[in-house]
């Protein structure tokens, strides 16, 4: 009796399966449940409450703390405390902008001055590395881009990265103007004339002439500068 | 069962729904759903004192999130206790034999329980949905905010819904086999557990997990946060799959109780 109904569940989940795997395909969003919010929510205690449903409120918890271990200027437990509130909740922004921002612009200044300008370039890394895992689980967002533009631009002054960073976040939707413009200057600054002016000129057509914040003149003044430049090469 | 005034499918559904008259009765005066329907509704009204928590949305988000959050935990423990522990009280107080002895089928008895149960789960979701609805209204008018679509609310609601009584059928089916109502519910909930698990199953050595009903799919706070309402084809094959999986789920415990020395 019991093998019979085993064989009968497992045959039911079997031919239900294809329209489980269809409605996933179809959620309003993607059932995240991925392996490495479960490893950092499981020693938490909050996996049973997030699974439950009650993600805001855990975060938001998760989060409290993160900001008394950051008045406390305990770099590990900040770090530690931002993977749980990511882990509770990836889906509000607000986390993984200001959380990268204390891991890159933060953590460094509480380190002694000696090793501060090395470990500067390990706590940038662990940002981006933040941010990265944002735009995985997250999913692409040109706010998430340009903080990782900003951090390669002002902690570790890889300027070709940063350049990468503008781009994408200019490529995605509702990515804000400057990105694009500030995608081009660092082309320019890397040497990059001829590669900055065709960009810009591509996104010349997308810029409202009645929106003050697409720069349309600005950008218009650079390309022409641009191409007196390249015209004197 | 052999007078023929006991057969026909009318007949079935009278002593069916008796059945599940009887179940949902005895659920509403249990102490256990009293204690959870107010927990669950205290806890609903105290997002709004627990907004200080919120870092991450808009204000009415988080009571929404919080709110459907609330209604789906409570939800899924009111059906994994309440099935398991009506389903032995009527086997040690005997009241299923007395049942039994009358023209009742052993399936009859099953699917009126679960009918029963699925009953107060309605209950206990529209009760908390309307408590919800009410402190969002409430709140968004205080803000000077529009009011939040009902529509959607009703979607998230009618979702969760669903997955209770999804857990309940698989508490149901620990039911038809186990000793005690502690060892039924326990059991289903970890497998309610292993079911909001599901989607990792793709992984490793779990692919044979895919078998399980996938509970991550009735997210009703995702279903509210969208900001849009579902397709009506989106919600129609998740009550398909949801049903079927209570059909399966109950047509394994019908038969495993068949054969159950009572």
């Amino acid at each position: 009796m019991t093998g019979l109904s085993l064989a009968a569940l497992f045959a039911g989940g079997v031919c239900l399966q294809p329209l489980g795997n269809h409605l996933q395909a179809l959620a309003a969003t993607p059932a995240g449940w991925h392996a490495g919010r479960l490893d950092a929510l499981a020693g938490s205690g909050g996996l049973l409450a997030a699974l439950g449903g009650m993600r805001p409120a855990l975060a938001g918890c998760f989060w409290l703390q993160a900001d008394l271990a950051w008045e406390k200027q305990d770099p590990a437990a900040t770090a530690a405390l931002l993977q749980l509130t990511v882990a509770a909740d990836d889906r509000p922004l607000y986390f993984w902008l200001n959380g990268a921002r204390m891991l890159a612009y933060d953590l460094p200044a509480w380190e002694p001055l000696a090793v501060r300008r090395q470990r500067t370039d390990a706590h940038s890394r662990l940002a981006l590395a933040f941010l990265e895992q944002g735009l995985r689980w997250h999913g692409p967002d040109a706010a998430l881009w340009v903080e990782m533009a900003n951090i390669h631009l002002r902690r570790t002054g890889d300027i070709e990265s940063a350049a990468r960073c503008y781009r994408l976040a200019a490529e995605a939707p509702h990515a804000p103007y400057y990105a694009a413009r500030i995608h081009a200057e660092l082309l320019r600054a890397l040497g990059r004339n001829r590669e900055a002016c065709d960009w810009l000129q591509r996104q010349l057509p997308k810029l409202p002439a009645d929106d003050p914040a697409a720069c349309r003149d600005v950008v218009l003044a650079r390309i022409r500068s641009l191409e007196r430049e390249l015209a004197a090469q | 069962m052999d007078d023929p005034r006991h057969d026909g499918a009318a007949a079935s559904l009278r002593r069916l729904r008796l059945i599940a008259r009887h179940t949902l009765g005895e659920a509403v005066h249990l102490r256990l759903t009293l204690l959870l329907g107010l927990a669950g509704a205290g806890l609903v009204g105290a997002a709004l004192g627990l907004r200080d928590f919120n870092f991450g949305g808009a204000e009415l988000k988080f009571l929404g999130d919080f709110g459907l959050g609330v209604l789906g935990f409570f939800g899924m423990l009111l059906a994994a206790l309440t099935m398991a522990q009506l389903f032995f009280r009527d086997l040690e107080g005997r009241a299923a034999c007395f049942a039994l002895a009358r023209p009742v089928r052993r399936w009859e008895y099953v699917a009126g329980k679960f009918a029963g149960v699925a009953g107060v789960l309605a209950i206990f979701t529209a009760t908390l949905g309307l408590l919800l609805a009410g402190l969002l209204a409430g709140r968004a008018a205080q803000l000077g905010l529009p009011p939040p679509d009902l529509r959607l609310l009703l979607g998230a609601c009618g979702v969760l819904w669903l997955k209770s009584t999804l857990v309940a059928a698989m508490t149901l089916l620990v039911c038809s086999y186990a000793g005690s109502a502690l060892f039924a519910s326990g059991v289903g909930l970890m497998l309610t557990l292993v079911a909001h698990l599901r989607p990792l199953a793709h992984d490793g050595g779990m692919g044979w997990l895919r078998v399980w009903p996938n509970l991550a799919l009735f997210d009703g706070e995702s279903l509210l946060n969208a900001g849009q309402p579902v397709s009506a084809a989106w919600l129609l094959g998740l009550t398909g799959y949801g049903a079927a999986y209570v059909l399966l789920f109950g047509t394994v415990a019908a038969l495993a109780f068949r054969h159950r020395e009572l």
